[in-house]
């Protein structure tokens, strides 16, 4: 990949020793900048998405961001083991790199989980009018980011195998090329996360009930009542049934915000 | 806190979208460059070739002077290429050469400090017995998102675009 790309011999006598350096991580910037560059076309043209649902655009740059963090040191660590010596092609609990790969798989879902509270409440905090529901961000980041991840994830052990074989310093293209992929792909898994808002089975509403009627209200559309409810709060609410949703993908921000489940069941 | 920054300026940024798409690519190429530089300092630390010193060794300098170097391109190309881009979507931009001054001013101020977190969270993480490797990219990418959306907002108002 690095063989190709010829500096000028000028760059060449000003860089020296480091010469490889500049092209391995010059090629991998090429591509973190150009792909980023289509990220960026990307969320101008989902701009009315985030108009939709204010409050998503807070998640965005962590959301990105996350993908980098995780992924990031996930390389760096595989890196430091090659250069020491005590890695092996293998995800097997045991090794460096299915620890690693446990870990990203925690941290992965832990992080989303937390950066959709933290979105809320920095969006609450700041006075951001209107902001979409809690449940709302949980479902498209913890989807949005598991989506994101696996592909981030085979691609820096792709990364890794090559660094192996081919002599990489995993230290030069980890970090630019899984920032690259957090960019491109984050944003567009977020987007596909966003076309599961609306199913209220999947972002059932508290509100001001309380949580058993809730519960049982949601629980009874598809089944038995919830067990641990109040027999009269679940015979009150076994009638209850959230209303279907017409259409299967949103197509446009106002077809959406016509399928988003209301905020109470129809009892 | 990069979300908020930019949702607060979500009215400039509708005015001339062309500057919404360099938003990932200064994110990015802030997090990438801190990325490479925590990531090499951090090997270095971990075999023994930098010391974590309070003042940057000559090595660390080199690879602090190589990763700005790097930076001039990047944050150039991420002007033209947000230009272009937005010249073949047909959407608002405010000029190539208020891009480039946004581009390069937002990027100088973002990489003053990802210079400074890159290597003082390196250095922090030794001296208390922690991973470089683990804490350095995590720290420099989370704080870079916020300082480089900041940034970029910064050098759009001190420019007069929006």
């Amino acid at each position: 990949m690095a063989r190709r790309v010829r500096l000028p011999k000028g760059l060449v006598a000003l860089f020296g020793a480091d010469v490889v350096m500049v092209r391995q991580s010059l090629v991998a910037l090429g591509l973190n900048t150009s792909t980023s560059l289509v990220a960026g076309a990307f969320l101008g043209s989902i701009a009315s998405t985030f108009e939709d649902l204010p409050g998503l655009l807070v998640l965005v740059p962590a959301a990105i961001g996350l993908r980098g963090n995780i992924f990031g040191a996930f390389g760096n660590r595989i890196s430091t083991s090659i250069h020491a010596g005590g890695f092996r092609l293998s995800v097997r609990r045991d090794t460096v790199l299915g620890q690693n790969v446990l870990g990203a798989a925690i941290l992965t879902l832990g992080m989303s989980l937390l950066l959709a509270v933290a979105a809320k409440v920095i969006a609450v905090g700041l006075s951001l009018e209107g902001s979409i529901p809690l449940a709302d961000l949980v479902l498209v980041s913890v989807v949005g980011g598991v989506l994101g991840s696996i592909v981030v994830m085979a691609a820096t052990l792709g990364l890794a195998g090559g660094a192996v074989r081919y002599g990489w310093d995993l230290d030069n293209v980890t970090a630019p090329l899984v920032s690259t992929l957090g960019d491109v792909l984050t944003l567009p898994a977020l987007f596909i996360a966003t076309g599961l808002l609306g199913y209220a089975v999947l972002t059932p509403r508290w509100g001001s009930s309380p949580w058993c009627w809730r519960w049982s209200c949601w629980w009874s559309a598809g089944g038995p009542s919830w067990p641990t409810c109040a027999a009269s709060c679940a015979s009150r609410c076994r009638s209850c049934s959230w209303p279907a949703r017409s259409a299967p993908w949103p197509a446009s921000p106002s077809r959406r915000a016509s399928t988003r489940s209301p905020a109470t069941p129809r009892c | 806190m990069a979300g908020v920054a930019l949702e607060k300026s979500f009215d400039s940024f509708a005015r001339y979208p062309a500057l919404l798409i360099m938003v990932p690519a200064a994110l990015s190429s802030a997090g990438a460059l801190g990325g490479i530089l925590s990531g090499r300092l951090s090997s270095k630390l971990l075999l023994g070739v930098v010391e974590p010193t309070p003042v940057p060794s000559r090595e660390a300098r080199r690879d602090i002077s190589l990763v700005l170097l790097l930076s001039l391109p990047v944050y150039l190309v991420n002007a033209l290429g947000a230009e272009l881009i937005g010249d073949l979507l047909g959407q608002a931009t405010p000029g190539l050469g208020m891009m480039i001054s946004a581009s390069l001013l937002g990027g100088a101020a973002a990489m003053a400090l990802v210079v400074l977190i890159a290597y003082y969270a390196a250095i922090v993480a030794v001296r208390t017995g922690l991973d470089p490797d683990t804490y350095g990219i995590p720290v420099v990418s989370s704080t870079v998102d916020f300082v480089g959306a900041l940034a970029l907002v910064l050098a759009i108002s001190a420019l007069g675009i929006a």
